[in-house]
């Protein structure tokens, strides 16, 4: 028999209630004896017992016909599994090829990047001539959209 | 008809023929599926009832849970477990998703008033009071303290087994547990109080 501190005695109690064969089975003899000479302990074994006395009545109280209406539940569709679809033979070759050109890709960027170093690179500083045309044809369309007309004004 | 909730102890509801008429569902058949419901009515009311407090909601929670179990049924895989088990595990989830508070049936006052007007003798007066005052106390809980109580003291199942349904941890639901019957006890008390 193990032995049992009335703290742990008492939360079995609080959880599992009065009844000793709903108890940690590892716990049982010794909790029975904890509260035959712990006056604590078996005052929450009877209080254990009038809880469990009233949930079981809680439990088994009558509960009136369910009405399921079985005929609007079959008269929805079933969802079906979708068949898995064959394998196809090509797929682990398009795969395997994919993977070899993204490795060849990559090689041959990093191969360029190692003995073609002589080209510079260099941030572009100058604006497209076509940007300010582009940005003043916006401004434009925004305000032929925004701005109201005078019958507008008069209504604002 | 008269239907009980299931008593406290009591196992699961013919699983051989309960997954018979499941894999029969599966197929489309509507009678086999009238035939489960039957099964399994009784059984998801009470439990529906208990964790939600709530017959109209127990009630919708209920036909939700049948007609996934229509709609899905192709999913169902008996070698997964049997159908009562995944059934609850859908009609569970339901009921805790209705996050919406449910107002108490009665306050607690107003059920220790309904006691006090009671013509029964003593005992039985007694009795019906603390009935009362527990359904009270039970309205003021939360669906996951009511659900676990439900599963532990009506169904009759471990620690181990509703922690499964509840798809938390056994240690998870004894705190529950123990949380649950401490709030009602302290609330019963409170209730007798002058």
């Amino acid at each position: 028999m193990t032995a049992l501190s009335p703290e742990t005695a008492l939360a079995i109690l609080a959880s599992h209630g009065a009844d000793p064969a709903r108890w940690p089975v590892q716990d049982r003899a010794a909790l029975l004896a904890l509260a035959g000479r712990d006056a604590t302990v078996a005052a929450a074994l009877a209080d254990a017992r009038a809880m469990d006395a009233l949930l079981a009545g809680w439990a088994a109280a009558p509960v009136p016909p369910a009405r399921i209406d079985t005929a609007a539940i079959t008269a929805l569709p079933q969802q079906r599994p979708v068949p898995p679809g064959p394998v196809r033979a090509w797929r682990p070759a398009l795969l395997a090829a994919s993977l070899a050109l993204v490795v060849a890709v990559g090689g041959w960027i990093g191969f360029a990047g190692q003995y073609g170093g002589q080209v510079a690179t260099e941030i572009a500083t100058a604006t497209p001539s076509s940007a300010g045309v582009a940005a003043a044809e916006a401004d434009l369309a925004f305000a032929y959209v925004f701005t109201p007309t005078a019958a507008e004004e008069d209504v604002i | 008809m008269k239907m009980d909730a299931p008593a406290p102890g009591s196992g699961p509801l013919m699983p051989s023929l309960a997954t018979a008429l499941m894999l029969r569902v599966a197929q489309g058949d509507a009678a086999a599926f009238t035939q489960l419901v039957r099964l399994l009515e009784r059984m998801a009311l009470g439990l529906a009832w208990r964790t939600l407090n709530d017959r109209v909601e127990a009630e919708d929670a209920c036909q939700q849970a049948f007609a996934r179990l229509w709609t899905q049924a192709a999913r169902f895989d008996p070698a997964r477990g049997n159908v009562e088990a995944w059934f609850r595990r859908i009609l569970v989830n339901l009921c805790l998703d209705r996050r919406r508070a449910i107002r108490p049936v009665q306050s607690i006052d107003a059920a220790f008033d309904l006691a006090d007007t009671a013509p029964d003798p003593e005992a039985q007066a007694i009795a019906r009071d603390d009935q009362a005052r527990l359904a009270a106390a039970m309205a003021r809980l939360n669906p996951r303290q009511r659900l676990a109580l439900s599963l532990f003291h009506g169904e009759g199942h471990s620690m181990a087994e509703i922690a499964a349904q509840m798809e938390t941890t056994a240690k998870a639901v004894e705190g529950l547990l123990g949380r649950a019957r401490n709030e009602l006890r302290t609330m019963m008390n409170e209730s007798v109080m002058p």
